[in-house]
């Protein structure tokens, strides 16, 4: 998690981060299983998940961890993006 | 929103704001996640993004991003505009 942070100035409370990194996953846990019980149920007929939707929840799992990893890349590319737009704004200003 | 702080709130409050700051960033990126993944997967055949949901994925965060930022300009422009109308 240290990447997500780059430089602070005055670090804050590690704790904070701890409970904060926990949060997030946390988070991640109930979007996630929102989301593939919403695209992989098919019928409410019975109380157990049937075959399909067994595997459906599988792969819809796999393929959300995918995303997660693949949406993490972008946001640190928009934020170094920004981050190097304030610095050249600052440049500019001196 | 006018009442005057003394100097030990004020600093409690930037602490709040600097923590809130990270707090939302990391929601951001979750919500981001949810909302591309329900917009893009279709799919379940594999346990892998296929060749539309990855761009798909990628562009939809991007967006969404970006989008996000634009607002909060807006916003800020809106909140400023309304503080030196109260003034006059």
């Amino acid at each position: 998690m240290s990447s997500w942070f780059g430089q602070q100035s005055s670090g804050p409370d590690p704790l904070f981060l701890a409970k904060t990194e926990i949060e997030m996953y946390n988070d991640l846990f109930v979007k996630m299983s929102s989301t593939c019980f919403l695209k992989c149920r098919s019928n409410f007929k019975e109380p157990d998940l049937n075959i399909g939707e067994q595997s459906c929840i599988d792969r819809c799992s796999s393929k959300y961890m995918e995303a997660q990893e693949k949406v993490g890349e972008v946001m640190k590319r928009v934020n170094e993006q920004a981050e190097a737009q304030q610095k050249a704004m600052q440049d500019m200003q001196r | 929103m006018n009442q005057a702080l003394s100097q030990s709130q004020q600093q409690e409050l930037m602490r709040d704001m600097e923590n809130n700051q990270l707090k939302e960033s990391l929601s951001l990126y979750n919500r981001v996640v949810d909302q591309c993944v329900r917009e893009c997967v279709t799919s379940f055949k594999s346990k892998k993004l296929d060749s539309y949901e990855m761009p798909c994925v990628e562009n939809c965060s991007a967006k969404l991003f970006s989008a996000t930022a634009r607002v909060g300009q807006r916003f800020a422009e809106i909140q400023a505009q309304k503080a030196t109308q109260q003034q006059n």
